[in-house]
């Protein structure tokens, strides 16, 4: 009997940790992504950018756009100072809403979205941010969505 | 006699279909192409073009493409290029959508011709060699290296020979024609110059791009509802043919499927061609020309967002988007987005 919870409890223990790294990379990705933006720097965002993008209700489809967006942000002298990651969840089928309630975001969000996509919401003095960030199967973390706006 | 025909049949169909198909030749920097399936993969060299599939390139992007072995695309960075199809007076005919960017085109002896297409006009083509420029502002320029172009807008045609040129802005006739020297044209300086187009009056420059958008939806819509009756009467029709059949036997409902059905059939199948054509065509300022004035906007006016002039565009692109998830989404399947 007590093999058997031995056997039942490790594997759940042994996955919830998993989601929780994952969890945290997610954040430390974001972070990184907004304090490389508060520096000026776009190098790193457009770096940790994948394509297809999620920008507000748009879906963008090239790098050249996603670079745009980034230059654009720095450009314009956008920060979060002061970063704090407010919330952190798994993306769930609703969330397209929280680009835009449409029907061209509701399957955008079931068919391109991954599995291993995070929401990770971060605020500061000055702004705040939505990011999509996924783990792709060679473990590496890219954010495939931002909403972005100054407080 | 039939062995010899099927054998030039099998020959001959593959050969005339790889012909008539788009190829790279040439690909630098990032160039994307988005699969009529939905799927958006990295172009390589050999990869084939069909149609509904786009090609996307980006600030350091360009392409070649060969058709029918003879004729080239070339596709410079920052554009969007997409092979379309519909029909036009019965013949189904191949229409080269110039989104936003820079294409040239050099046609050789082509089997059939294509349509050029900008969200401005619609030209047609013979055995030429020309450059059709896109700007973000909806303007067309079509300069003429050889051979003719006739280029159409709102109603009116204008035809350029060799070493001829004409501007089309959005919702407009083309303007008058005027000479060039080959070389000397700067697409860049023009594609600029409808950017700062766009910044002067956004919300007027998306107001015109709108009223396209609707033009594409009403143009859809009054398809899709020639495909309803069509497809209702054609229905009617092949319920007929039964009754012929049981009446006057297969004879006789050979006979009237070739006379009355078929060319139902085909009508039919040119309706559907045509609404999914100008769908795409919608979505494709949807998905290029607005997402593009958008993330110029968002940027640009993030920490001043009651700036009027960022309100008044947010107005008319709430208006786009409203049309567009109205009157043309209805169109779409999935695998467009």
């Amino acid at each position: 009997m007590k093999i058997l919870k031995i056997l039942l409890i490790v594997p759940i223990v042994f996955l919830s940790s998993c989601a929780s790294i994952y969890m945290n990379k997610s954040q430390d990705t974001a972070e990184e992504i907004i304090l490389s933006m508060n520096r000026g720097e776009v190098d790193f965002p457009i770096e940790k950018s994948a394509v297809p993008f999620v920008f507000h209700g748009e879906i963008i489809i090239t790098s050249s756009s996603v670079s745009r967006i980034w230059n654009g942000l720095v450009r314009a002298g956008f920060t979060i100072t002061n970063p704090v990651v407010t919330s952190i969840s798994p993306v769930v089928s609703d969330d397209f809403s929280l680009f835009r309630s449409s029907w061209e975001m509701e399957s955008f969000f079931k068919n391109t979205i991954p599995p291993n996509t995070y929401k990770v919401t971060i605020e500061g003095i000055d702004g705040e941010v939505l990011m999509l960030i996924n783990r792709d199967n060679r473990q590496d973390y890219f954010l495939l969505g931002l909403k972005a706006d100054a407080k | 006699m039939k062995k010899v025909l099927i054998f030039i049949t099998l020959i001959f169909i593959p050969l005339f279909l790889y012909s008539q198909q788009s190829r790279f030749d040439y690909v630098e920097g990032e160039v994307s192409i988005k699969r009529v399936s939905g799927e958006l993969i990295k172009a390589q060299i050999a990869d084939v073009l069909n149609i509904g599939d786009s090609v996307i390139t980006g600030f350091d992007g360009f392409a070649e493409l060969s058709l029918e072995n003879t004729s080239k695309i070339s596709i410079d960075s920052d554009t969007v290029f997409i092979i379309s199809k519909k029909e036009k007076q019965g013949q189904k005919k191949n229409i080269f959508m110039v989104v936003l960017g820079k294409i040239g085109f050099k046609f050789d002896r082509l089997l059939n011709e294509p349509d050029i297409q900008t969200p401005a006009t619609v030209a047609g083509v013979r055995g030429t060699e020309f450059t059709v420029v896109s700007s973000l502002d909806g303007s067309a320029l079509y300069v003429v290296n050889e051979g003719s172009v006739a280029v159409e807008s709102e109603g009116t045609l204008v035809v350029l020979t060799t070493e001829e040129g004409v501007e089309v802005p959005i919702g407009e006739k083309p303007g008058e024609k005027f000479e060039v020297k080959i070389g000397s044209v700067d697409f860049s300086g023009w594609l600029d110059k409808g950017n700062d187009e766009f910044e002067k009056d956004p919300a007027r420059v998306l107001s015109d791009v709108t009223e396209k958008l609707v033009e594409y939806a009403d143009e859809a819509t009054r398809f899709f509802h020639n495909y309803e009756d069509s497809f209702s009467m054609l229905s009617e029709m092949r319920e007929n043919m039964i009754s012929i059949e049981k009446e006057k036997g297969s004879e006789a409902k050979s006979e009237y499927y070739k006379k009355e059905i078929f060319p139902k059939e085909t009508e039919t199948s040119n309706y559907v061609l045509n609404y999914r054509y100008f769908a795409l065509s919608a979505l494709s300022l949807r998905r290029y020309v607005l997402s593009s004035m958008y993330i110029d906007m968002k940027t640009k006016y993030i920490l001043d967002t009651k700036n009027p002039i960022f309100s008044k565009f947010l107005d008319e692109y709430e208006k786009f988007l409203q049309v567009y998830e109205k009157n043309v989404v209805p169109f779409l399947v999935e695998a467009d987005i």
